[in-house]
């Protein structure tokens, strides 16, 4: 069974650690969550995507029901919605839900598919469903009621953004521990460019981070402007999720990880 | 990183005290990860840590030496943190290990650290522990106290090595822990006094905030204390490892 301290990326566990360091934190968020959107978006969901069971696209049902087994959750809702765009979210405290998109369904394969759930299983292990409602409940507060000055409620945004990007390296790390990083390097390039047939390089992205790392670092100009880019995003560059999982490939936990899911 | 010859024998200490050593410096002893660490996130640490890391010596003591240094300083310096020697006297002075001199060795005054912690944690010690220490090793005394313990120890630095290593060890594996959580209390304490000049008015607020600011960018006692003693330890352990083998061959 994995553990959120497994998979968990160094800078998210920090973040973590910090955010905890707020009183009643979880408390708070939990009620947010549960009085506000959790309902709201089950109800959603029930309304506008199909849910996928044994009988209801059972290839999607069953590969959940595998990648919670490997992982050792209790499985979620599995949901489908139509969207070109390939892509996958989870949400949920207490009755945690995976919604994916109709394209993903579509375009990867059985593995890739698993890789992508494994990814989501990732968010829901480290709790960062918890946490990230503070980001959007902030982000709703400071934007788009205006109750709180945006100046003010900003620089706590982007540094939960920073965050954000965080954590999805932490759910990348779950996604290639069950599926293997190959696979994940195929999902990521898929997920990039929105094809499902990519060649039979899974590693093209893995060079291009190294490209897009000196082009970065060329000049202080280009570091400021990239960074810049980059501080408004929720989810770091597909390069760079690519470079990283490749570097945790040689990692002990990995290793130790792959064999407990192979098993 | 700053070839600091002092440091080099890392790549000969075993696997497991070097992971201790490495511990000290991503984790608190809460088990948490410390917020100003770059070590976790570092190739080598990937692929060394926890079996290999001998292969992340270099990576360790680069990161010892940040953690003594200012960050500003350091910053200064291309990221480099000062020389282990300097960090070594920081360290001695914060926990006021005396007969310092200037000529001494590195390894002198580790050892004047080593045991001026030892005593330190001897004097926190019970009857019994002090009982279960002494007879845990097998050391020559007359009679089972305090005072009995340190003398054997200094003795023991000069006539036995292999004891003094053993004594150390056992030494601090029961009170270490405690002797680090007070260094980082009693460096609290510094600040709390330091937020009583807040009432000197705007010069004293700005006086404040300059002295508070370079010190919380200054070295990280909390981290450098233990990170420091475990070296001296490590060290002593070599040495007496390498004075074997020669003697054996």
């Amino acid at each position: 069974m994995m553990k959120d301290d497994d998979i968990m990326h160094p800078e998210d566990r920090k973040a973590l650690q910090m955010l905890h360091k707020i009183p009643y934190i979880d408390s708070v968020c939990r009620s947010i969550i549960e009085t506000e959107y959790e309902g709201l978006c089950r109800g959603e969901n029930l309304a506008t995507m199909l849910k996928a069971s044994s009988q209801s696209v059972p290839r999607v049902f069953h590969l959940m029901k595998a990648t919670c087994q490997r992982i050792g959750l209790p499985m979620p809702e599995v949901y489908i919605y139509n969207d070109p765009v390939m892509n996958a979210y989870t949400y949920g405290e207490t009755s945690p839900f995976v919604c994916i998109s109709s394209s993903s369904v579509e375009r990867l394969d059985d593995r890739e598919l698993m890789c992508m759930m494994a990814h989501e299983c990732g968010h829901i292990l480290c709790k960062h469903v918890l946490y990230n409602s503070v980001v959007r409940f902030l982000h709703e507060l400071g934007e788009e009621f205006g109750i709180i000055s945006y100046s003010l409620s900003g620089p706590i945004y982007l540094a939960l953004q920073y965050w954000s990007r965080r954590s999805e390296l932490s759910a990348d790390r779950c996604a290639a521990a069950t599926m293997g990083e190959e696979t994940f390097q195929r999902m990521t390039m898929k997920i990039a460019c929105g094809l499902s047939d990519i060649g039979c390089d899974p590693y093209q992205l893995v060079r291009q981070a190294k490209e897009y790392h000196g082009h970065e670092n060329h000049s202080l100009w280009n570091k400021i402007q990239q960074n810049c880019r980059m501080a408004f995003y929720s989810h770091p560059q597909a390069v760079n999720r690519a470079w990283e999982i490749d570097r945790w490939k040689n990692s002990y936990m990995y290793k130790k990880l792959r064999r407990e899911t192979q098993e | 990183m700053n070839q600091d010859t002092d440091l080099a024998f890392l790549q000969y200490c075993e696997n497991d005290d070097l992971r201790v050593l490495c511990d000290i410096l991503t984790f608190d002893h809460d088990g948490k990860i410390r917020y100003s660490e770059s070590l976790s996130d570092c190739d080598s640490y990937l692929t060394c840590y926890p079996d290999n890391m001998r292969g992340m010596w270099q990576e360790l003591a680069s990161e010892l030496q940040k953690f003594g240094g200012n960050s500003i300083l350091n910053y200064i310096r291309d990221g480099q943190g000062p020389s282990y020697e300097k960090i070594l006297r920081c360290v001695c002075k914060r926990m006021n290990v005396e007969d310092l001199d200037m000529n001494d060795t590195v390894e002198d005054i580790e050892q004047k650290l080593l045991i001026t912690v030892s005593a330190k944690a001897i004097g926190q010690l019970g009857e019994e522990e002090i009982r279960s220490v002494m007879e845990e090793c097998p050391i020559p005394v007359l009679e089972y106290s305090k005072q009995g313990l340190v003398a054997a120890l200094m003795t023991l630095r000069v006539v036995n090595q292999r004891l003094f290593v053993m004594v150390i060890r056992t030494v601090m594996n029961v009170t270490v822990e405690a002797l680090v959580g007070r260094g980082v209390a009693s460096a609290c304490m510094g600040i709390f006094s330091r937020g009583m000049s807040a009432l000197c008015g705007p010069f004293g607020w700005l006086l404040l905030t300059g002295w508070t600011v370079w010190d919380l960018m200054g070295p990280a006692y909390r981290v450098t204390i233990p990170a420091v003693i475990q070296v001296a330890y490590m060290r002593v352990k070599y040495l007496y490892m390498s004075d074997s083998k020669e003697i054996a061959a």
